[in-house]
């Protein structure tokens, strides 16, 4: 459908044009991770409890 | 309430788990202990409490109240000024994406609301063939799209994070522009009417940061699609009522057709890539589940509304598409192994972490349990006839009696809830938009004696998925293939030949050391030695034509669509047959179950 180097750029070009309107926010990465051992697996079975709502 | 919920359904699992060892433990033990015996005891422990877990949640579904009944009382009008409606797309079928999408902007510019909405298309495609064609679309809809309606498309140079990281890039460049943000897939479809109930929910509750729908699979066209649709649709809104009762705020988030508060998606869900390599490191792969724990954190509610109707996608029509589908969720889901003791995360999130783990774990246990079975005779003890000396000889008894109920508990435990949702759908009259009682329940017997044929058949595959990514083996995350064609019986051979083996050796090994277990054992190998054969016909159109003509697992989207499928099939339809117009490619294809397809190219 479309092939060369002239026909990618323009496509590229087209994209551009096609974004969305720039809005930037902040999205800080989180610590999903503890560095220190791992809970251990038979101690979640009696998690859902501490805390339920 | 939801500690009683949650106590109830542990206990009846706990229950299930310990009653099953006691059971087993007799049986096991009945020609003389060997620490086989023990292992066995403890896999069937496992996996039967697990099962019991499963069976809990359709209980407290079908005890709730019914699904599907939104309330629509509430008609507040918005208030937000702007909602993107984000469709991340990776090689895709720009005809199959973007007719949706279309079809969504109608069902939406027809309430009125268009100018609060916008849709973004989310390229990470790799492939240069299908972007330029992606462009070309989307131009094409933008054209004939409503005109309050605004389209954007956006294409990442380098596709880092996969969706996560796309929608996560969006946010940064344009997400202050949108209150909030409604998530899809490429294969997703919503009514306008959805979409607007789910902000106007959002709207209602500052505290709500996401809201979760219930997709029902549509356009399924073998036998095996077919069966999954009608699940789906059937039984999945009790199993998802009761997890919603189970929940609290500490909700799920499955990914797409769901919507979340931008600014509180921002502040939480910034995930990093995990150090280390694939599988267990690099990103995220299953980020949905993490970004909903990532949310409760910070004490957002997290929430899914089984109630809100009108939400879609399409599945896998085969069972190697499926399998594939189930490797990728399998890498993801040992991954939050890593994250089980994240910091601050609720008790619930990481509960629902290890079940997600465990959905996984649960295949290797019921293999090795089998396995062990055939084994024990050989590690058995010799048996002792005089075990009180002086006294007459006592032969060991086979314990059937324990032996067929610990059977029909776990298959009771299997079928039940699916029972129970039939009875309780024909007492409620639900099953008049699935074709009436009659249907419904033909439909329900022939899915359960499918899913007990396709169960060996799935354990094996994620038996081997566990094992690869235990070894350390990436899977990547290829494009889904939801529109592929039936898989042939050479591709089902090269896909299951091992399966077959696995089966054989079953059979014989139980023939051969363990003769009792020979009968009980065919129900679990006959399906594995016809892997190939079930693989390739399951996967057929004239498979799912045979249960289309026969009314076996027929759907309300498939018997009254909503509007908003009607216009996606009229919409791919006619961009088909341009796009087969245009070009040389004459290959046809019928658009997927739709009643009025014609043959059109693609």
């Amino acid at each position: 459908m479309n092939s060369g180097h002239n026909g990618s750029a323009a496509i590229s070009q087209l994209e551009r044009q096609l974004a969305p309107p720039a809005a930037p926010m902040t999205m800080p990465e989180q610590i999903i991770e503890r560095k220190r051992g791992v809970a251990g697996l038979l101690a979640l079975f009696a998690l859902p409890f501490l805390a339920a709502r | 309430m939801v500690y009683l919920r949650r106590s109830a359904s542990f206990l009846f699992s706990v229950t299930i788990a310990l009653t099953a060892s006691w059971l087993a433990a007799d049986v096991f033990l009945a020609d003389g202990f060997d620490p086989v015996d023990v292992v066995r005891v403890l896999l069937l422990a496992t996996t039967s409490g697990w099962i019991a877990w499963g069976a809990s949640l359709a209980i407290q579904g079908v005890a709730g109240p019914a699904p599907g009944n939104p309330d629509r009382e509430n008609k507040a009008p918005l208030k937000s000024e702007k909602i993107a409606i984000l469709v991340p797309v990776y090689n895709e079928d720009p005809v199959a994406v973007l007719s949706r999408v279309m079809a969504m902007a109608r069902s939406i510019d027809s309430l009125g609301e268009a100018a609060r909405f916008e849709f973004v298309i989310l390229s990470d495609t790799r492939n240069e063939e299908i972007a330029t064609r992606e462009v070309h679309r989307f131009l094409q809809m933008k054209q004939e799209g409503p005109g309050d309606v605004q389209f954007f498309y956006r294409r990442r140079d380098l596709n880092t994070g996969k969706k996560a990281g796309n929608i996560a890039d969006f946010l940064r460049s344009s997400g202050g522009r949108y209150d909030f943000l409604i998530i899809l897939d490429a294969d997703s479809l919503m009514e306008g009417e959805t979409m607007i109930e789910m902000t106007r929910r959002m709207e209602a509750e500052p505290k709500l940061g996401l809201l979760q729908t219930l997709p029902k699979i549509i356009h399924a066209r073998s036998w095996f699609g077919r069966a999954i649709q009608f699940s789906s649709s059937f039984h999945s809104p009790y199993f998802a009522s009761g997890l919603a009762a189970m929940q609290g705020s500490t909700g799920p988030f499955w990914g797409h057709n769901a919507i979340v508060r931008t600014q509180a998606f921002a502040e939480c869900c910034g995930l990093p890539a995990l150090e280390g390599k694939p599988p267990f490191g690099g990103h995220v792969l299953s980020h949905d589940y993490v970004e909903a724990a990532m949310l409760a954190r910070r004490g957002w509610t997290v929430r899914v509304d089984p109630d809100l109707e009108g939400s879609y996608e399409e599945g896998p029509d085969n069972i190697i598409d499926f399998a594939k589908r189930d490797r990728r969720w399998c890498q993801g889901n040992l991954q939050h192994a890593r994250l089980l003791s994240a910091p601050g995360l609720k008790a619930w999130s990481r509960f629902i972490f290890a079940q997600g783990i465990m959905a996984y774990l649960a295949s290797p246990f019921w293999l090795l349990f089998l396995l062990a079975s055939i084994v024990a005779p050989l590690m058995a003890p010799p048996p002792n006839y005089f075990p009180v000396p002086h006294m007459p000889a006592i032969f060991p008894t086979p314990e059937t009696a324990q032996a067929v109920t610990l059977l029909v508990g776990i298959f009771g435990l299997l079928i039940g809830p699916k029972l129970l949702i039939a009875l309780r759908a024909a007492l409620s009259r639900e099953t008049a938009s699935f074709g009436g009682t009659a249907a419904v329940m033909i439909s329900s017997a022939f899915e359960i004696v499918w899913s007990s044929i396709l169960a060996p058949i799935t354990l094996m595959f994620q038996s081997r998925s566990v094992l690869q990514v235990l070894r350390g083996a990436d899977g990547g995350w290829p494009a889904s293939n939801r529109d592929a064609d039936a898989i042939g019986m050479r591709e089902a051979w090269a896909a299951s030949w091992w399966i077959m083996c696995t089966g054989l050796v079953l059979l014989f090994g139980s023939a051969q050391f363990e003769p009792n277990l020979f009968y009980w054992f065919l129900p679990i190998t006959m399906p594995l030695i016809g892997a190939p054969a079930i693989i390739n016909w399951s996967s057929t159109r004239e498979s799912g034509k045979l249960a289309a003509e026969s009314g076996v697992f027929l759907t309300p989207s498939e018997l009254s669509p909503s509007p908003v499928i009607r216009d996606y099939e009229a919409n791919r339809l006619r961009w088909q047959a341009a796009h087969a117009a245009d070009t040389s490619d004459t290959a046809t294809e019928p658009v997927a179950g739709a009643a009025n397809a014609g043959p059109v190219a693609v």
